[in-house]
């Protein structure tokens, strides 16, 4: 294996080493005008003699053809610089030398040029740059007020014959700040340009992958978010800065629980696997493995690579979009020191009815009667309740959301000083943020640091570290556990027992109070992030940079589980400690290089990066200790847990070799190509190495000549289109190999079996995207508009295949199948009112995605959990469950014609009379019945299944689920408004969702009249059937054979479309003479209010949450509820 | 200048070359690559020990379910145990958490891959090796004798599933077919390779283990002489001068085999060494904590007692047994049941009393075979033979220990009639053992006994469902027909 591969390095090694050999070279010939220069000439034209020297020397040599035509030269220089050649050459011939930069002019002496003078004076010649040096192409010089001019040359050099001396020229350049000069004759005329203030913003610089570029020239799909966007969101990590502010990115946070991560989308889902979901996460060029933890007061700005053509830089790994974060750095000057500090309130924003307990005795008087009428379950088994409803125990009437929630709290306060020379700058930024929980006990804490330095030491060397500490502890509660207890547990049940002390587990059930009050579960996370650069700059065009960087992320997890909560008997204890580590290591080193020929603007870029990952678990566990008091597993070393005791160390690394290349003519025609070749040890030896490259076309067609006259109207305008492959292989890290794992402990010895199945032709997942898009700008940034379609197509997919358990194994890890993502997105916004005092802004967003499933290993469809229906030609989503038609009020209800069109029974007086209606008429044909496989009819109070088109037989089994709904929304979006009057400043943030259904299995479960302790909701139990002719909305109170209660139900799937308000916030900034009496520079008070307010027909808590598998959205079991949150804090500057 | 920039890149340049060959190789840290199992005694060991923490998993609840909720001796005991209920009350539907056969495959995948590479590790003692080999085949068969009373016929895997490429996708094979070529030469296999000097393990099989199993499929076969046979060899079978196979004397050493030789018995991996004071046990599934951690602790406590979360009670219809005229007496009625809240609460394997003294954290072993059992097959079998004296002789030994006087044969009209004798001796014996249900299916009386109690009367319902998920995942699979199409 090893010599296969050497070769294939080697091969890929030899444009680095050419490019290090050229590196060499240049570096060589930094300056020109000290370069040493062997010539000789005989009796050579002069001309040619000075293009020479300016081949030799690199300097551009400035001369009239016409005046050098008749001299000749003889001489010979060895080793000289450039000063000296001149010399030698000019030598006895009547013209003079003048080094200017890299410019050597040449002209004739003073007497000599007499004769010439006529035609000199009227010459007006020089060359124009940019602020760095570079020469301009295409600038403008017109004679004011005439229609005289000409446009420089590829070289920035322009000529022009005007002999109107006192006249101004006027040079102009799109992007680039007018000027208007006197003309100067006979000499060379040097101008630099500007950047214009106007076009600033076409002019912004965002950050794209190894690089920054102007947001102009980009020709992939990027979405950039400022800083100031973060603050006016009130955002407390990177998710909700990114929430609703993006079209394409859909951000949905997990729950309300305090510390809680979100799951991010780009462009909907393209890979199978709750691995490789999310997009890949850069913080200031160093890819991370979380950015929950950053604060969002560090950043400057938030980048979205979308396309695959922005995207595939970073290859491997960016299939699902790739999140740049670049943090703040120093700003040369004197120290600013920058306090904010705010805080907030929070309630449980929407409650979810519960029956109280009038309506549980009723539910319990009702099972009785129905069991005494129709068997199934025991009539007794509430019976010592109904018959003592005054027994302490029993006489109360609880609220138990009202009991568990309670006003949350949030604190932030963050301290930043920046500043520094021009050779060194830094930014140091220390905050602390703490939120308790609207459940007690619940609760996030963040103690984080960062420090940002830059320094260039001399002019060829520049370097910088990015640090950053982070310490929190996330203090939680088991959701699921918690809320199905709340919901379910009998609302007259007592939560402490007469003598005060607090009921932990009665009839089975949890008390929720003690379930909150006595868990300890906390984890704490310790971050570390180091980087370094160093940049290394040979000369104007080319540098080179490397990068190291390690990330360490440190979690240690404790749980205790006191005996009270455990069981009834309240005998046992669980303890369990988690220790997590992951570091991982990176360095890469690439040149860049930029070049401009004329018009022709040319970037390259190539370099390698080698990274890895170190992965360590250890957990520990134990049962029975003897004290409930300590929750260190010390106190359990009696009783470990042997099964669940152990330690597991894995590792995973990735080689890569990449390069870009943009290239422009005109900053016109804009063409950028990536390539990167990744290696990662997670796929076997024949595919470890795969290719990822892309190519974007832009075209500026505003600066085309025959929309010139449009562009008063349109400041801008650009179109895009870009295509490229990207990569995904978020699997775990051994998985195409056939290993065994240690497993079972049976009398003393330890098991070992088989871990998997290994695939070894486990190759990388593909996503090819195609891009196009358009970028508008009118009225000067007065109204931008970003439109993009794409059409993304997956092959390779990785996924667990669901295996027949037969085999013996429950899944293979396997490239599964192929998928298909197209969407749209739609970004407007744009300044509706500009004035002085009074500004107001706008923007919105919006986006769309369909996907299909359109290949599946051996064609064949799969359930995805217990819920969702994987098939060729389906979606991600598709809920698979049986129809529910409603309840048949009666046994003779379940009547239907021969193609199964339900029949209406006749009744009188509660006597069926044996005829049927049809449509009203009375139906005289065979009747026929829904039946279980079994034989047995389907009763009154049974769920009326509706089967699947063409395949009604009256049998309802398991072939009688069908596709009932989809999880995806329709369009997602936000759209957000800032209102500034003089000092105030007025902030609306929404977001919404619309389309895509929930099933609702937290409902479904509480209804599912399974289990006795189980309390309905108190619609439910009001509308339940309960004898012959009940017009009933839910089924018998019984779940028995017939199944009910079954998990996929139509029933239970509702609207998820929403609208949420999300973000208030009105700040004022106190005029300056007033901050400055504080001391300070500047002083910012605000309110705010975060999810404000929600429009929805969702039942649940909340129509937002999030899971972990993509296959798997939309199913809301029991999670921790949202809180409607106000508050007020300031920021001073000083 | 430029010199040290080329020395940087030099070194680079020269670093890079040099590492990425072997720098994306990364071995398994936690885990054995496969090409480095089955390489020492150790491995043999830990592969074949791993057949029985997998079948410990498959049976934890399924012993339950399976052999005995179906039965005439239980009904439900707490409402919130509903899936529990279902089964006991005949009301299964096709997502119940018993119509998985995922566990069980997942042992008889271990198995195959123990009869595939135990063979060509080089052990230094040849008989060990075939021990383990022994153990292996016959797992297998328990496996599948389990999984073709549940289901009836059922996929058949006989060489380990290693490759995707593999034939994955199988449809069910006719359990008669299984029992002949799979079931019976596998335990015979297991019978010439087990080592009868050495394994005297009762935790895992030993020569006995595999008569008890092939005795039971003989009987499951109506092949009766068979059975007795098979049965009889157990009793030549010595350990330190003594019959390594006794019934507990009296009532008393098999109420302590029951809730203290079953109860956390140290693990102890010496199989030249029997930890049993008690000589009836057979084959049992070992209970640990420690091994078994917080979340897969034995049932026998949780499941049958407290009002709040019991799975079962024993049924009125058992306990009425009991009043019988030749029950009445029977000193094994207070040592099974217990009445408690509402319930006759199966007190057989529970030390104490439930209220006060134990917890959910139980280490009771289940026993899969017993000698009493093996004594009433064998006496079921020599009824069927025709030899009613000897049939009752047997019964007999299980009846004094329990106080009763046992009938003459003369008292009994049929074959029948004595054949239902010792099914009733055997329910009482073996109550809450998962073994009822079985006879019931066996002996073809479960339309008889279950229809009454739940409608269990209809052909087809005899089999569980099959779970939907195998089917969705396996679409050759068809179900059974009681249950869906």
């Amino acid at each position: 294996m090893k010599k296969q591969l050497r070769p294939r390095l080697l091969v890929m090694m030899i444009p680095l080493t050419l490019l290090f050999v050229f590196v060499v070279q240049s570096a060589y010939g930094a300056d020109p005008t000290k370069k040493l220069l062997t010539l000789s000439f005989n009796k050579t034209p002069l001309a040619t003699a000075l293009k020479t020297v300016e081949k030799e020397s690199g300097c551009k040599v400035l001369f009239t053809y016409d005046e050098v035509q008749t001299y000749h030269v003889t001489a010979t220089v060895k080793k000289e610089p450039l000063t000296h050649a001149m010399t030698a050459i000019l030598k006895g011939l009547p013209f003079q030398y003048k080094l200017n930069g890299k410019f050597v002019v040449v002209s004739k002496q003073a007497q000599a040029a007499q004769t010439v003078q006529k035609a000199a004076v009227n010459k007006v010649f020089g060359v124009i740059v940019d602020e760095e040096g570079e020469p301009l192409i295409g600038v403008t010089v017109r004679i004011k007020g005439t229609g005289k001019g000409t446009i420089t040359n590829f070289d920035g050099e322009f000529t022009l014959e005007d002999d109107n001396r006192k006249t101004p020229l006027l040079f102009s350049y799109i992007g680039k700040e007018d000027i208007e000069k006197l003309p100067v004759y006979g000499q060379s005329m040097k101008l630099v340009m500007k950047d214009s203030q106007v076009g600033k913003k076409l002019d912004e610089v965002i950050v794209v992958g190894y690089g920054t570029m102007k947001k102009r020239d980009v020709t992939g799909s990027i979405s950039s978010i400022s800083s100031k966007e973060i603050e006016n969101k009130m955002a407390t990590n990177v998710y909700e800065a990114l929430q609703g502010s993006t079209a394409g990115v859909q951000v949905v946070s997990g729950s309300g629980q305090p510390g809680e991560s979100s799951t991010i989308k780009v462009r909907g889902t393209s890979t199978f696997s709750s691995e490789g979901v999310s997009p890949l996460y850069i913080v200031d060029g160093a890819p991370m493995e979380s950015i929950d933890d950053i604060n969002p007061s560090d950043i400057v700005s938030v980048e979205v690579l979308k396309d695959a053509a922005s995207a595939a830089i970073y290859g491997s790994r960016s299939a699902n979009g790739v999140i740049i974060v670049t943090t703040r750095g120093g700003q040369e000057g004197k120290p600013e020191i920058n306090v904010k500090y705010y805080h907030s309130w929070g309630k449980l924003s929407h409650k979810v009815p519960q029956a109280n307990r009038a309506d549980r005795l009723f539910y319990d008087q009702a099972r009785r009667n129905y069991f005494l009428t129709y068997g199934g379950g025991n009539p007794d088994q509430s019976m010592d309740i109904l018959q003592d409803p005054y027994n302490y125990f029993f006489n109360v009437d609880n609220d138990y959301l009202d009991m568990i929630t309670q006003v949350g709290n949030k604190d932030e306060v963050d301290v930043s000083i920046g500043g520094g020379s021009k050779a060194l700058k830094y930014f140091v930024n220390t905050a602390y943020y703490n939120e308790r929980g609207i459940i007690d006990n619940t609760g996030y804490q963040r103690f984080s640091t960062r420090v940002n330095a830059d320094y260039s030491p001399s002019k060829w060397l520049s370097m910088g570290s990015r640090m950053s500490l982070s310490y929190s502890k996330k203090e939680g509660v088991n959701e699921g556990q918690l809320l199905s207890s709340v919901l379910s547990r009998r609302p007259y049940f007592n939560t402490t027992y007469s003598d005060g002390s607090i009921v932990g587990v009665f009839n089975g059930q949890k008390n929720p109070l003690a379930l909150i009050n006595y868990t300890t579960d906390f984890t704490n996370s310790y971050k570390a992030n180091f980087y370094q650069y160093f940049n290394f700059k040979f000369n104007k065009h080319l540098s080179f940079r490397t990068n190291i960087n390690a990330n360490f992320y440190l979690d240690k997890r404790k749980k205790l589980i006191p005996s009270l909560i455990t069981d009834e008997w309240q005998k046992s204890n669980n303890g369990y400690s988690y220790n997590y580590l992951n570091w991982n290591w990176m360095n890469e080193n690439y040149f860049t290089y930029t070049r401009n020929w004329g018009a022709h603007h040319f970037t390259g870029m190539a370099g390698m990066s080698v990274q890895k990952w170190y992965y360590e678990n250890e957990n520990i566990a134990g049962m029975n200790a003897s004290t409930d008091y300590i929750y260190t597993l010390n106190a359990f070393a009696a009783n470990l847990d042997l099964s669940a005791t152990g330690s597991v160390e894995t590792r995973h690394s990735l080689a890569s070799f990449y390069t870009r290349i943009t290239y422009d003519y005109l900053r016109r025609y804009l063409l950028t190509l990536n390539v990167r070749r990744d290696g990662s040890s997670r796929f076997a030896k024949n595919n470890k190495w795969g290719n990822f490259p892309s190519a974007s076309f832009g075209w500026r067609f505003s600066d085309e000549p025959f929309l010139k006259g449009a562009r008063k109207v349109m400041t801008d305008g650009k179109l895009r289109v870009s295509y490229g492959v990207t990569g995904n292989q978020s699997i775990g890290n051994y998985e195409y190999v056939y290993s065994y794992t240690p497993s079972n402990i049976y009398d003393g010895v330890g098991g070992v079996r088989p871990a998997r199945i290994g695939s070894s032709d486990l190759k990388w997942e593909e996503t090819r995207q195609f891009d196009l898009g358009l970028d508008l700008n009118f009225f000067n940034n007065r109204l931008v508009v970003t439109a993009d379609y794409y059409y993304k197509y997956t092959d390779g997919l990785l996924a667990n295949y669901q295996l027949p358990k037969e085999t013996g194994f429950s899944y293979i890890r396997k490239n599964i199948g192929e998928i298909s993502n197209r969407g749209f997105e739609l970004s407007i916004s744009g300044d509706i009112i500009r004035k002085k005092d009074l500004t107001w802004n706008a923007s919105f967003n919006i986006s769309g995605n369909s996907n299909t499933v359109e290949k599946l290993a051996e064609g064949k469809a799969y359930m995805e959990g217990d819920i969702w229906w994987m098939q060729e030609g389906g979606h991600i989503g598709d809920f698979y469950g049986f129809k529910c038609l409603g309840v048949f009020p009666y046994d003779e209800s379940n009547a239907f014609t021969s193609d199964w069109k339900q029949l209406t029974p006749v009744f009188e007086n509660g006597v069926f009379q044996y005829k049927y209606l049809l449509n009203g008429q009375e139906y005289t044909g065979e009747v026929h019945k829904k039946r279980l496989p079994n034989g047995q009819a389907f009763r009154g109070g049974n769920y009326n299944w509706e089967e699947p088109k063409g395949t009604e037989n009256g049998i309802i089994d398991d072939n009688d689920r069908m596709v009932i709904g989809n999880a995806m929304p329709d369009v997602t979006g936000g759209f957000n408004t800032n209102v500034k009057w003089k000092n105030f400043n007025l902030y609306l943030g929404f977001y919404y969702s619309i389309g895509g259904k929930i099933y609702n299995a937290a409902e479904n479960n509480r209804n599912m009249f399974k289990y006795d302790g189980t309390t309905p909701s108190p619609y439910t139990i009001y509308n339940m059937w309960l004898k012959p002719g009940d017009n009933a909305i839910y089924p018998r109170p019984f779940n028995d054979e017939y199944n009910n209660g079954r998990m996929g139900n139509s029933f239970y799937l509702e609207d998820a479309s929403f609208i949420r308000l999300s973000n208030v916030r009105l700040s004022y900034d106190f005029p300056q003479t007033i901050a400055k009496k504080l001391f300070m520079k500047r002083l910012n008070v605000y309110f705010f209010a975060n999810n404000v307010l929600t429009w929805t027909n969702y039942s649940g808590f909340d129509p937002e949450f999030s899971t972990s598998n993509p296959l798997q959205i939309g199913k809301d079991s029991y999670r921790y509820p949202r809180k409607r949150e106000f508050g007020v804090g300031f920021n001073a500057n000083f | 200048m430029f010199k040290i920039n080329r020395i940087i890149y030099l070194l680079f340049a020269m670093s890079m070359l040099c590492s990425c060959n072997s720098f994306l190789e990364e071995d398994t840290i936690s885990e054995v690559p496969a090409d480095k199992m089955w390489q020492t005694a150790r491995d043999a060991k830990a592969g074949v020990n791993e057949i029985y923490g997998l079948f410990r998993q498959t049976m934890r609840e399924n012993y339950f379910y399976w052999g005995e909720f179906r039965s005439d001796n239980v009904a439900p005991g707490a409402p919130v145990m509903a899936d529990q209920a279902r089964v006991i009350n005949n009301l299964m539907s096709t997502d119940e958490r018993c119509a998985k056969w995922t566990n069980l495959y997942a042992m008889i995948n271990q198995a195959n891959l123990c009869i595939k590479y135990v063979p060509q590790i080089d052990m230094p003692d040849v008989s060990d090796r075939n021990d383990y080999l022994g153990q292996a085949y016959a797992m297998r068969a328990l496996g599948y004798f389990y999984a073709l009373r549940v289901w009836g016929d059922v996929p058949l895997f006989t060489e380990p599933i290693e490759k995707e490429e593999q034939d994955l996708y199988r449809p069910r094979t006719d359990a008669q077919y299984i029992l002949e070529n799979v079931i019976v030469p596998d335990l015979k296999q297991a019978e010439k390779l087990i080592n009868r000097n050495k394994n005297y393990e009762r935790k895992r099989i030993s020569i006995i283990g595999v008569w008890a199993i092939l005795a039971d499929v003989y009987m499951w076969m109506g092949n009766y002489s068979d059975a007795d046979q098979t049965i009889e060899k157990m009793k030549s079978i010595d350990y330190k001068g003594a019959k390594f196979m006794q019934l507990a004397p009296n009532i008393q050493s098999w109420r302590s085999m029951l809730t203290e030789e079953l109860n956390r018995k140290p693990s102890d991996n010496t199989p030249d060494n029997d930890e049993y004071t008690t000589k009836e046990l057979i084959f049992l599934i070992h209970f640990d904590m420690d091994e078994v951690g917080a979340n897969g602790y034995s049932y026998m406590y949780q499941w049958f007692s407290g009002s709040g979360n019991r799975a079962a009670v024993l049924s009125d219809k058992f306990m009425d047994i009991f009043n019988q005229e030749d029950m009445q007496g029977d000193l094994r009625k207070d040592l099974v049941s217990k009445d408690y809240q509402n319930g006759y609460e199966l007190r057989k394997f529970m030390a104490g009393d439930i209220s006060n003294s134990l917890n959910k954290t139980c280490e009771i072993a289940y026993p899969i075979y017993r000698y009493s059992d093996m004594i009433l097959l064998q006496a079921e079998a020599k009824a069927r033979l025709g030899k009613w004296d000897e049939a009752l002789e047997l019964v007999k030994q299980i009846r004094d220990r329990a106080g009763l006087q046992t009938p003459l044969s003369t008292e009994f009209s049929s074959e029948d009639e004595i054949v239902e004798f010792i099914l009733r001796e055997r329910q009482v014996e073996l109550v809450g053992e998962g073994r009822r249900w079985f006879d019931l299916l066996r002996t073809g009386k479960w339309k008889t006994v279950m229809g009454p109690i739940n409608g269990l009367k209809n052909d087809g319902n005899e089999v569980f469902p099959i779970h939907f998920s195998h089917i969705i995942e396996n679409p050759k699979i068809k179900q059974n027909t009681y249950y869906g199409e």
